[in-house]
C-alpha cells in the first residue's frame, strides 16, 4: 500500500507538474518533442519542481494567507501535523496496524488529504507562474542573452525545452525581428526552389511542413541545357518565379534545405564585435568597441 | 543532439556576417588588435562598396 501511495505522490508532485510547466512553456515558444529516459525525466522535473514546491512548502506552512486556504484543518498545529502523518504511514504499513488505529485514522486521512489538497494547489499556480516567466524569458532570448545569468538559465533549463526547428526558421536569435530566413529547398523530385520562410509547422517538435513567400523554382534542365551549349550561364538567370503568395512544402517530400539569415540593411554591430572578441581572442566589455555601418551595399 | 541549442543560436548569428567581412576580420585581425589597443580605428570595406568602421572606445572619447 506504501508503494501505490508513494508512485502516487511521485506523479502528483513530479510527473503531472513537469507535464504543466511544458504545456505553459509551449504557448511562448514551440517546444521540443521529448524522448528521455526515466532518469533524465526525474532530473528534469526535480529541478523545476525544486522552487515551486520550497516556495508552496514554505507557504503552507507559514504565511498566513496560504495557511489555511484553500482547504482549511481546525487546530492545525506542526504536532497534529506529525501525528497526523505517522497515524497514516503507520496504518498503510500493515493491516494489523490499521486495525489497531481504526478509529484515528480516517480523520487524519481527512486532514493529510486536505493538507495535500493545499500544499498541490499552490504548487501547480507555482510552477505555472514559473512556466510562464520561464516561456516569456525563452521567447525573448535575443534581447536577454548578453546577461550571463541569463544566458547560464536559458542553458540549463529553457533551451531543453525548445523545438531546435524554432531559431533555424525564425529571427529568434536576432533582436531585430525584421530579419528574415531564406531557404534553398531541394525536394525529393530532384527540383530546386528559392523563397523567404513565413510559416513552419511543428508536430511534437518536429517539422512536418513549411511555407515560402516570393518561391522561385531552378530550372535546372534548361541550365544544363544551356551549359551543354557551350554557353557559360549564369545560375541567376534559371531562377523562374512562382506565381504563389505561400508555397507549401510536406518535410517528408524535402531532402535537405540551406538556410541563411538576411539581417535588415544595417548590420548588427553587436554580432560583428562578438566575431572581432572571438577572432582577437579577447572580450570587449559594452561600450569598448563600437562598429558603424558608413556605407551600406550599393546594390 | 550533437550541439546545444545555445551554440546552434551562436552558429546562426554568425552566418549573418557577411562573407567579405568576416574574410577580412580574419585577415586583418593583427591590424584589428594592434588598432584597438592603441585607441584607434579601422576601416574595412567591401566588394559592393560596403563600409564597416571599428573603433576603439577611448578613440571615440580623444575625438570628443
Amino acid at each position: 500500500m506504501l508503494v501505490v501511495l508513494f508512485s502516487l505522490l511521485l506523479t502528483l508532485y513530479l510527473v503531472i507538474p513537469e507535464a504543466i510547466f511544458r504545456t505553459i512553456f509551449g504557448w511562448f515558444v514551440p517546444p521540443r518533442n521529448f524522448v528521455l529516459s526515466k532518469t533524465e525525466t526525474a532530473y528534469r522535473a526535480i529541478g523545476i519542481a525544486a522552487l515551486p514546491f520550497a516556495l508552496a512548502l514554505f507557504g503552507c506552512w507559514y504565511l498566513p494567507g496560504m495557511k489555511a486556504f484553500p482547504f482549511p484543518v481546525r487546530d492545525n498545529s506542526s504536532q497534529l501535523r506529525r501525528a497526523d502523518y505517522r497515524t497514516l504511514t503507520q496504518s498503510l504499513y500493515s493491516d494489523t496496524e490499521f486495525q489497531r488505529l481504526r478509529t484515528q485514522f480516517w480523520p487524519a486521512f481527512a486532514r493529510c488529504s486536505r493538507r495535500q489538497a493545499r500544499l498541490i494547489f499552490w504548487y501547480a499556480l507555482f510552477i505555472i507562474l514559473e512556466a510562464s516567466l520561464a516561456g516569456e524569458l525563452a521567447k525573448h532570448f535575443a534581447r536577454y542573452k548578453a546577461n550571463l545569468v541569463y544566458k547560464w538559465i536559458a542553458d540549463k533549463l529553457l533551451f531543453s525545452y525548445i523545438s531546435e526547428w524554432h531559431p533555424l526558421l525564425t529571427p529568434y536569435s536576432y533582436v531585430d525581428p525584421n530579419t528574415t530566413v531564406q531557404a534553398d529547398i531541394l525536394c525529393t523530385n530532384g527540383t530546386l526552389y528559392q523563397g523567404r520562410v513565413s510559416q513552419h509547422f511543428l508536430k511534437d517538435g518536429q517539422l512536418t511542413g513549411i511555407f515560402l513567400q516570393e518561391p522561385k523554382r531552378f530550372d535546372r534542365e534548361e541550365y544544363l541545357k544551356a551549359k551543354s551549349e557551350g554557353c557559360d550561364p549564369s545560375r541567376s538567370d534559371f531562377w523562374k518565379t512562382i506565381p504563389s503568395h505561400n508555397l507549401s512544402f510536406f518535410a517528408n517530400k524535402i531532402i535537405n534545405m540551406n538556410l541563411s539569415y538576411k539581417a535588415p540593411e544595417q548590420l548588427d554591430s553587436r554580432i560583428i564585435a562578438k566575431l572581432i572578441a572571438a577572432v582577437l581572442k579577447r572580450p570587449f566589455l559594452p561600450g569598448q568597441i563600437t562598429i558603424t555601418q558608413r556605407k551600406p551595399p550599393l546594390k | 543532439m550533437v550541439t546545444t541549442l545555445s551554440d546552434l543560436i551562436d552558429m546562426i548569428e554568425r552566418s549573418t556576417v557577411p562573407l567579405w567581412l568576416r574574410d577580412q576580420i580574419l585577415a586583418k585581425s593583427d591590424v584589428i588588435d594592434q588598432a584597438m589597443r592603441n585607441g584607434g580605428s579601422i576601416t574595412l570595406q567591401g566588394p559592393d562598396g560596403e563600409e564597416i568602421q571599428i573603433r576603439a572606445a577611448n578613440h571615440l572619447a580623444s575625438a570628443a
